[in-house]
């Protein structure tokens, strides 16, 4: 809320509203009301000019904190998703210890992973027209990781804690093996055929450690 | 010796011991397996296409244009 926060507000006996500013008190005309899920926004750039406002909805909602992690070989969040949101957004960047690494997504229920049930079309590509296609059933491949350069993907994960089928789209840039100048591009969707209510993730390396961040949006509508 | 290996749970690092461990193992030796079938398949299909262009008498360039 534009300037709002230069005012503290109180509640007089009378009920009526009344707001501070720079030691001098200003009386609101009208009295307080109950305006569920609203907030004060400033109208105008004129003092006083306040009006009760529905809070803009939609968009994305860090869930908990950027997750940091160091030389793991996995890399695992519990307690993200529940019924608060239906759709969830994951955006993780990190470097591998080695090169040639490939790195997988395992959704989780009650501190474990799953490993099994997943269908993984999978497009791989270059610049230099090198296009194939692979996968995995025991996990999500999201991307071809190297280790000099950031690798990074951004992941939407469909109704994860529902009792049916999750499913995933995501694209991924790996370093992959930088000496060989060869970094690839990842298009992926996915589905977990089982109808296991998920609570988290695991980011898995297939060698190696990785070393950066993730970050778990809730995306509200 | 083994190397340790450490993993990161809810934010905390720790080491990976017992079934956690073996799951860990078990999950990267097989994906490694599969990322070595992978690269195999791919030199395959890249020495069988570089016969077949020359072949058929083409560059790389021009069978790209065939297709495009």
């Amino acid at each position: 809320v534009a300037n709002a926060d230069r005012y503290r507000f109180g509640y007089r006996s009378s009920g009526r509203f009344r707001g501070f500013r720079s030691g001098r008190r200003y009386r609101f005309r009208r009295s307080l009301r109950w305006h569920d899920g609203a907030g004060l926004a400033k109208a105008s750039g004129t003092d006083l000019d306040f009006e009760w406002s529905t809070p803009a909805s939609g968009g994305y909602v860090l869930i908990g904190s950027t997750t940091t992690f160091s030389a793991s070989s996995s890399v695992s969040i519990d307690s993200l998703f529940d019924s608060t949101y239906t759709n969830y957004k994951v955006i993780t960047a990190f470097t591998c210890s080695v090169n040639d690494t490939n790195v997988f997504i395992k959704l989780r229920a009650s501190g474990s992973d799953t490993s099994t049930n997943y269908v993984n079309p999978t497009f791989r590509f270059n610049t230099a027209g090198s296009t194939s296609e692979e996968g995995s059933t025991s996990s999500w491949k999201i991307v071809s990781a190297g280790s000099t350069e950031t690798n990074s993907a951004d992941l939407t994960i469909y109704n994860p804690a529902a009792s049916k089928h999750t499913t995933l789209t995501t694209m991924g840039y790996g370093s992959y093996n930088p000496t060989s100048n060869s970094g690839y591009g990842n298009f992926a969707v996915g589905r977990q055929k089982s109808t296991t209510s998920f609570d988290g993730i695991s980011i898995i390396p297939s060698g190696g450690t990785i070393t950066g961040t993730v970050q778990i949006y809730g995306l509200a509508i | 010796m083994m190397t340790k290996i450490y993993v990161n749970i809810n934010g905390v690092e720790t080491e990976a011991k017992g079934e956690l461990l073996q799951s860990i193992l078990d999950f990267q030796a097989q994906a490694e397996l599969d990322r070595q079938a992978q690269e195999a398949e791919r030199e395959a299909k890249a020495i069988a296409k570089a016969a077949l262009l020359e072949r058929l008498g083409l560059t790389e360039a021009e069978a790209a244009l065939l297709i495009s």
